[in-house]
């Protein structure tokens, strides 16, 4: 899978570097909105790599060489997670050298919140653009995207009341968001493979 | 040992059918794919190369069934498609370093000795690059993790003459080893002509014709005479005709010839060319 992996981060060096510059630049910016910002953008990669290997005909490269159909599906997964974990890094670092002390446990807890929702998100775009393509998928993409937005609004609305019952829940049972995220992650892996596999190219 | 092996392969689409193909390709030796646009070539390799799943019948690639465990057998294999399909933004040197993370094989230094001798520039994106360039970077990839098996569709379609005999000159290069085979498919009948040991003429997703080259032109001959002898000849003898406005050149079976006509040497491309005229004209 290795080989899969590093054909990605050529195309994101390559074809991407001024989305990769805003997503540093946002991440080192002193400001937790941000962040948000940097972290649901990062969820996209996956789904604006699959659209390049779409408009190239990369699969059907990929599947004349030693690789199985599930590993082909299981690259993007772990391509993203690694970037989003490299966008939390990045975001720790950037409120390192703004503030000179290192996070505190709220504000870990908060990173690890959002990174969560990112990976959401890429379990709920992956199988989606695996069926109908890219083209096809943008619409639901559109769709899930306005909904994270709005359930994001509406969580920091009301004064933050509502944010502080979240927050309260999820200090309750801190680890019911990431076992969430897990589950869909891997409900939303099968899906995938089980697409993939009947897939005609 | 065989190196493709497909029993009553059977592929439906909406608007064409591959029918019931049946063919064996030994190793040691070269397959031609011959057929029209549209013929079933691509879907034929397509199918061997795991890209689509038939609707029915089998598939052996190097011994095994190319529905289990296909990733090993993957590694040796060299897949050339109707087009390559790398990314956009990609060098010749980056795809030498995705491959060395993907076949266990990888021989960089013969990849990189293909690019001087294809003259591929290495640091060039894909996207920059011509058809023809892009045909050979797909050759030298498929060249270079130690394949035992060559699929091919179109390798020379869209090169140069001078180019298209190199590659030729690297096929025959390969084929030397006995435990290798090459599948080409190709329009260009007089490339393969030269490097196959076996021929498949492919027509409308029939098979027509599976057959030692050797016995192909041994069996054919180009009888050219006049209609009225060419309709006193026994029933099947002639496998297709063209009748011409100083003559009928027809497509014979050689030993059926009565003695005393002048016969000449058919080559595969007339052979292919009667044939399907024939098939078309519901003879065959």
């Amino acid at each position: 899978m290795k080989g899969l992996l590093l054909k990605d981060f050529y195309i994101l060096i390559k074809q991407m570097k001024l989305v990769l510059l805003l997503i540093m630049l946002f991440a080192l910016l002193p400001q937790f909105s941000y962040t948000t910002f940097v972290l649901v953008y990062v969820s996209v990669i996956p789904v604006t790599l699959l659209a390049y290997d779409e408009r190239s005909k990369w699969n059907k490269l990929a599947l004349t060489m030693p690789y199985t159909r599930s590993e082909i599906v299981l690259s993007k997964y772990v391509f993203g997670i690694l970037f989003i974990g490299s966008a939390a890094l990045l975001v720790f670092i950037g409120n390192y050298i703004y503030t000179g002390v290192f996070m505190d446990v709220s504000e870990l807890k908060e990173l690890l919140l959002f990174s969560c929702i990112s990976i959401a998100t890429v379990s709920l775009l992956l199988p989606v653009v695996f069926k109908f393509g890219v083209e096809k998928g943008r619409i639901l993409f559109i769709l899930i995207t306005v909904f994270f937005s709005a359930l994001l609004a509406f969580i920091s609305s009301d004064n933050g009341a509502l944010f502080d019952k979240f927050t309260l829940f999820t200090e309750q049972y801190p680890f019911f968001i990431p076992l969430f995220t897990a589950v869909l992650l891997a409900l939303s892996i099968l899906t995938s493979v089980s697409i993939y596999i009947k897939k005609d190219f | 040992m065989t190196a493709i092996e497909i029993k009553n392969l059977t592929k439906r689409y909406k608007d064409f059918t591959l029918d019931n193909i049946n063919l064996t390709l030994p190793t040691g030796c070269v397959m031609g794919l011959i057929g029209e646009n549209g013929a079933g070539k691509t879907t034929t390799i397509k199918l061997i190369s795991g890209l689509t799943a038939p609707d029915s019948g089998e598939i052996f690639v190097l011994g095994q069934n190319n529905k289990k465990n296909f990733k090993q057998v993957k590694e040796d294999i060299g897949v050339v498609l109707d087009e390559a399909y790398f990314p956009e933004a990609i060098s010749a040197k980056q795809v030498s370093n995705i491959m060395k993370n993907t076949f266990r094989n990888w021989d960089e230094t013969a990849f990189f000795s293909y690019l001087e001798k294809l003259s591929l520039p290495p640091k060039k994106a894909f996207k920059d690059f011509s058809r023809g360039m892009k045909m050979k970077l797909s050759i030298a990839v498929a060249l270079s993790h130690n394949a035992k098996l060559l699929i091919l569709d179109e390798p020379t379609s869209g090169l140069d003459p001078v180019v298209r005999d190199e590659i030729l000159d690297i096929f025959f290069d390969f084929i030397k080893d006995e435990q290798h085979a090459i599948l080409i498919s190709s329009h260009i009948v007089s490339d393969l002509e030269k490097l196959c040991d076996y021929i498949a003429f492919l027509h409308k997703g029939k098979l027509l014709i599976c057959e030692e080259k050797d016995k192909l032109l041994e069996q054919h001959a180009i009888l050219k005479c006049r209609k009225e002898d060419l309709d006193n000849l026994p029933s099947g003898v002639v496998k297709g005709c063209r009748n011409g406005e100083y003559g009928t050149e027809a497509l014979v079976r050689r030993e059926a010839v009565p003695a005393g006509f002048k016969l000449e040497r058919a080559t595969i491309e007339d052979i292919f060319l009667y044939s399907v005229k024939s098939a078309k004209e519901g003879k065959a």
